[in-house]
């Protein structure tokens, strides 16, 4: 009787809880892709991220204060240069208006359109991701701003403009965004000079190259390291065109009839900080 | 006892708030330091296996609105280290450097044997799991253990607004 007592187990509150919590936790996890649970998420994400943008200001705020006294001093000198390059340019203007007007009107005979008309909202980065397991980088810009869900992001570095990612979830005043290197992104593409559609997947992580998939072997000879892929635009997410990355390795598979080729992001993401949303509206085809 | 549970709740939100707007931002962290997990330990060791589960399970929900992980994921195992900690409330001196450092390096590899146990239960999960001989790991494994005994201690000065315990009760976890 007394071995029986010694192992029983009393089922407590505390066990009820677990299992409650785990049969919660368990079930919002199974239906995250479902509307309840999404519409759900979406308002805790816009309530907390709203006091991460907040206290995000606070940072960026004593940041600045600090580094404000060198800034000024260092525009003052960039404000004597530009002086005396603003009256360059003013005379260059002057040739360029002429220069415009007669591309205008040469567009108008080739018989151009503008298909598409670019409205950038941009935005500053206010958090990343914790850990590797789900990459993301949260922007100060949320619907009140225009962001819309499904919007390419893009950033400029170091002169180059390259893709971040798209918009997933969208707060009142914050953003989510899936940058290119997460491994649930993945972009129809390009490369530049030949043409050869394939995909770039991610591969988690920000240190890791970016992988494309399904260009075919027979192409191998036309590749060269350092060769830019683009977006091809044949999905609607992003336009065409837009630099994702270079050629960094290729590995022929002799059990598959598709090269993999790495590549290496055109964004150094370790270092970017600002990013521009870009809202896509469609105006007029071609005439 | 209810103070102590909102008291709670508003320093993990606190720390959720510090990990994803502040410590993400610095480059250096390869993986941000789990400021969160090490809260929920000491929280678990010093009120028991009710508090800890619900702590665990109210840390994970936020970092689940924060972050892109589909709801649920980090209170799932977030619920089960909480109720696991707090199994030994009674029996963990708290105070100290080992201690610390021992229990927050136990709940780091706990937490790498559940998200990867997770990950196998549910398939559909499409998220970037590493395991145990990884960069990631071993940085985070490091951070974490480095910075348990100042997060115990910072906790320790708000001990009397976050222990639900009679303080006369107390034999340990508390001076």
């Amino acid at each position: 009787m007394a071995e029986r007592n010694r192992f029983s187990f009393r089922f407590k509150i505390s066990e009820f809880f677990l299992i409650l919590l785990i049969l919660i936790s368990g079930t919002m996890l199974s239906f995250s892709s479902g509307g309840f649970v999404l519409n759900f998420k979406k308002i805790g994400f816009s309530v907390i991220s709203s006091i991460e943008k907040g206290s995000s200001y606070v940072v960026n705020g004593v940041k600045s204060g600090f580094s404000a006294v060198k800034e000024l001093r260092q525009l003052k000198k960039e404000y004597n240069e530009l002086v005396v390059k603003l009256e360059n340019y003013e005379q260059m203007q002057r040739s360029n208006a002429d220069i415009r007007k007669e591309n205008e009107r040469l567009k108008e005979q080739l018989d151009f359109a503008t298909s598409l008309v670019e409205k950038n909202i941009p935005a500053q980065i206010i958090s990343r991701n914790l850990d590797n397991a789900y990459s993301y980088i949260t922007i100060d810009k949320g619907s009140v701003h225009g962001i819309k869900k499904n919007m390419p992001v893009l950033a400029f570095q170091n002169g180059n403009k390259g893709l971040v990612g798209k918009i997933i979830q969208v707060g009142t005043f914050t953003s989510q965004v899936i940058p290119i290197y997460n491994i649930d992104n993945i972009v129809s593409a390009r490369i530049q000079n030949s043409r050869d559609l394939g995909l770039v997947k991610g591969l988690g992580s920000q240190d890791q190259p970016l992988v494309l998939e399904y260009i075919r072997k027979r192409v191998v000879d036309e590749l060269s390291f350092g060769d830019v892929i683009v977006t091809s635009g044949e999905n609607n997410n992003y336009m065409k065109d837009i630099p994702i990355g270079t050629i960094s390795k290729i590995t022929v598979l002799d059990y598959n009839s598709s090269l993999k080729i790495e590549l290496t992001p055109m964004i150094d993401f370790a270092r970017l900080e600002n990013v521009v949303v870009v809202n896509q509206v469609e105006l007029n085809d071609r005439k | 006892m209810a103070k102590s549970y909102i008291i709670s709740t508003l320093f993990l939100l606190g720390l959720v708030i510090i990990e994803s707007s502040i410590l993400s931002n610095i480059s250096f962290f390869i993986v941000v330091p789990d400021l969160i997990l090490i809260a929920v330990i000491y929280l678990s060791l010093l009120n028991g296996k009710t508090y800890g589960e619900i702590s665990g399970f109210s840390s994970g929900f936020f970092l689940d609105l924060i972050t892109g992980v589909p709801l649920g994921f980090n209170c799932i195992y977030r619920t089960i280290i909480g109720y696991l900690f707090g199994l030994f409330s009674e029996s963990v001196i708290i105070s100290g450097i080992i201690m610390p450092v021992l229990s927050v390096s136990i709940g780091t590899i706990l937490k790498r044997v559940l998200v990867i146990l997770i990950s196998f239960l549910f398939p559909k999960i499409n998220l970037y799991i590493y395991g145990f001989i990884s960069q990631e790991f071993l940085f985070e494994f490091i951070i974490n253990i480095l910075l348990a005994p100042f997060i115990f201690k910072f906790l320790g000065f708000f001990k009397k607004s976050l222990s639900i315990k009679d303080p006369k009760d107390m034999i340990d976890n508390v001076k």
